[in-house]
C-alpha cells in the first residue's frame, strides 16, 4: 500500500483554528464556523472556503467565505439538506487561482463539530456505533475520507454498548483493535511532516508511542520496523491492561 | 399506494423472506407486510408511489428522488423502514424470477438498508441511486457512468469507486471527466476496460485524482482542465471519447 507524506507545501490547518458547531434542527439545521488563519503565511487574495460532507449519505455541500486576510460567513449556512447532524463532517480549504487552477494552499480535512453541550467531556478516541454487521459480532468501521474511525458492534447483540466495554470482550477484541487502526494509519493513511494533535491519527499514534515508549519509525517503508513497532505498542497496551489476568481469572459479575 | 414504512417486526418478517430464499427460491413474496399494520405503518404525507418499471437505476433515482422531495418527509436518510418498503414494493424488479420463477436474492444490504456504514449504506438497490441522484440532481447529466446499470445490477466498479470517495464523488469535475471517458452514450453501457485495474481504467482514474487533490481543490477544476491533465495511460478512452463527441458534433 503507499506511504503517503504531504510534500506538496500545503499547509494543515489546525483544528483549533477551524472551529465549527452546528446550530439547530432539522429545516433550520446550520453550522457556525470561526477561522483563525492569521497565523499561517497564506496569501491574503487566496480563497476560503468550508465543505460539509456525509460519506454515508453521500450529502455535500460548499460554503464560500471570501478571502483568507478576512474570511466573511455567507449569510446563508443551512444544512437542511443533511436532515440530522448525526456524522457531519468539514473540510477548510484555502485555494489560490493560479493559470485557471485552484491550487490548494492549505486545508484541515475531517473536521468534527464542536460538541454544544459544552460540559467539558473529552471525545472518546473510539466511539461505538451499532449496527447490522452481517454476521460479525464486531468490526473497526473506518468510514471512508477522514473519518475517524468506529467500533462497530452489531445490533442484534443485546445490551450492544455495554458489550464493548465487556471486560472479556476488552481482552480479546481491543489488542487486535489497537493493531488494526495502527497498521491501517502507518500503511495506507496519508501522514502529515507537521501532525495535527486533534486528528485521530496524530491521536492513535500518540497512544501508540506512549505505549511502545518510542516514536514509530521514521522510515515507514521499513515494513519489519513498522510491524516490531506496532507489535511492542500492542503488547505492551494489553499488558498494562491485564488482559490475559481478566480472561484467565474474569471478576465474578 | 401511499407511502409507509415497515416497522422493526416488518423488516424482521422480511429479513426472514430474504434468507429463507436460499433454501427455497420459489417463495411468494410477502406482499401483504406492504399494507399489514402489524408490519408497517403509514407516514405523515400523502406522497404516492407505482408500480412502473424503470429502465436503468438512473431513471429510478430519478423517481424516487421526484417522489421523496414530494413527501416532504425529514430524516429520511435513517429511516430503514421506508427504504425496506420501497424494496418490498419493488421487489419483483429488484429480485426478478428466472425462467423456472425462481429468485437468487443477494446480500441483505441490497435490500434492508445499512444506514451506518459508510461501505454498505450505497448498496441498498434503492437508497443508493437515490442518494448520488440527490447530490446531482442539478447535474443528472453527469450521471450515467455511475448509474447507467438494471436495478438488478447493484454496485458497478465505477459507482463504488465513486461512492465511496466522498471528495471524489462531491466534484462535478471527476464525475463529469469519469462520464465522458467511460461511457459510450451510443452503447448505453461502460466502455470496455473502464472498471478495469489495469492503464486507464477507473480505479486509476481515482489514484490520479487522489493525488491530484492533494495540490488542487477539485471544486476549482472545470472538466475539461482536468481531462489535459491525464497521464498517457487514459490516451485511449480520451481518444474514444474525442471522437464521439466530434461525431455527434458534426451529426448535430
Amino acid at each position: 500500500m503507499p506511504r503517503r507524506f504531504n510534500y506538496t507545501g500545503r499547509q494543515k490547518i489546525r483544528r483549533a483554528d477551524a472551529a465549527i458547531r452546528i446550530v439547530g434542527s432539522g429545516p433550520s439545521l446550520g453550522f457556525d464556523a470561526v477561522l483563525n488563519l492569521g497565523t499561517y503565511k497564506i496569501d491574503p487574495q487566496a480563497r476560503v472556503a468550508v465543505e460539509a460532507y456525509r460519506s454515508r449519505t453521500a450529502s455535500y455541500k460548499r460554503f464560500e467565505y471570501g478571502y483568507a486576510n478576512n474570511p466573511v460567513a455567507p449569510a446563508e449556512r443551512s444544512l437542511a439538506e443533511f436532515h440530522d447532524e448525526q456524522g457531519i463532517l468539514f473540510r477548510v480549504k484555502v485555494t489560490m487561482e493560479e493559470g485557471g487552477l485552484g491550487k490548494l494552499l492549505a486545508e484541515a480535512d475531517g473536521i468534527r463539530p464542536v460538541e454544544s453541550t459544552g460540559d467539558g467531556s473529552t471525545r472518546p478516541l473510539l466511539p461505538v456505533v451499532c449496527h447490522p454487521l452481517d454476521g460479525e459480532a464486531w468490526k473497526i468501521d473506518f468510514g471512508t475520507g477522514s473519518a475517524a474511525p468506529m467500533l462497530a458492534i452489531d445490533s442484534g447483540i443485546p445490551l450492544r454498548h455495554q458489550y464493548a466495554t465487556d471486560p472479556t470482550f476488552r481482552a480479546i477484541a481491543m489488542p487486535a483493535i489497537f493493531r488494526q487502526i495502527l497498521t491501517r494509519i502507518l500503511t495506507q493513511e496519508e501522514l502529515d511532516e507537521e501532525p495535527d494533535p486533534e486528528d485521530w491519527r496524530s491521536q492513535w499514534l500518540e497512544f501508540g508511542r506512549r505505549a511502545a515508549g518510542t516514536n514509530h519509525p521514521e522510515d515507514l517503508n521499513d515494513d519489519q520496523a513498522v510491524d516490531d513497532w506496532i507489535d511492542s505498542a500492542v503488547s505492551a497496551f494489553a499488558r498494562s491492561h491485564r488482559f490475559v489476568d481478566a480472561i484467565a481469572a474474569p471478576t465474578p459479575a | 399506494m401511499k407511502l409507509r414504512r415497515l416497522n422493526d417486526p416488518g423488516i424482521q418478517a422480511f429479513a426472514a423472506y430474504l434468507g429463507n430464499l436460499a433454501n427455497d427460491p420459489a417463495l411468494p413474496v410477502p406482499v401483504q407486510l406492504l399494507d399489514d399494520s402489524a408490519a408497517s405503518e403509514p407516514l405523515q404525507t400523502s406522497a404516492a408511489v407505482e408500480a412502473r418499471a424503470f429502465a436503468t437505476r438512473f431513471a429510478a433515482a430519478e423517481y424516487f428522488h421526484g417522489v421523496i422531495a414530494a413527501s416532504g418527509l425529514a430524516g429520511i436518510d435513517r429511516d430503514r423502514g421506508l427504504w425496506t418498503w420501497l424494496t418490498l414494493f419493488y421487489f419483483d424488479q429488484l429480485c426478478p424470477k428466472d425462467g423456472h420463477g425462481k429468485r437468487k436474492a443477494g446480500e441483505s444490504a441490497r435490500y434492508v438498508p445499512n444506514m451506518d456504514d459508510a461501505r454498505r449504506f450505497y448498496r441498498h438497490l434503492i437508497y443508493g441511486p437515490f442518494a448520488v441522484y440527490r447530490l446531482y440532481q442539478d447535474k443528472p447529466q453527469l450521471l450515467p457512468v455511475l448509474l447507467m446499470n438494471p436495478l438488478t445490477v447493484g454496485t458497478s466498479e465505477t459507482f463504488r469507486i465513486f461512492v465511496e470517495n466522498s471528495e471524489l464523488l462531491a466534484a462535478p469535475c471527476a464525475v463529469d471527466v469519469a462520464n465522458r471517458l467511460y461511457y459510450d452514450p451510443a452503447k448505453g453501457k461502460l466502455r470496455r476496460g473502464a472498471g478495469s485495474k489495469n492503464d486507464g481504467g477507473c480505479r486509476r482514474l481515482q489514484d490520479f485524482i487522489n493525488q491530484i487533490t492533494l495540490t488542487f481543490d477539485l471544486q476549482r477544476l472545470s472538466a475539461d482542465a482536468l481531462l489535459t491533465m491525464l497521464p498517457s495511460e487514459f490516451k485511449s478512452f480520451v481518444t474514444a471519447y474525442r471522437q464521439q463527441a466530434s461525431q455527434l458534433f458534426a451529426t448535430n
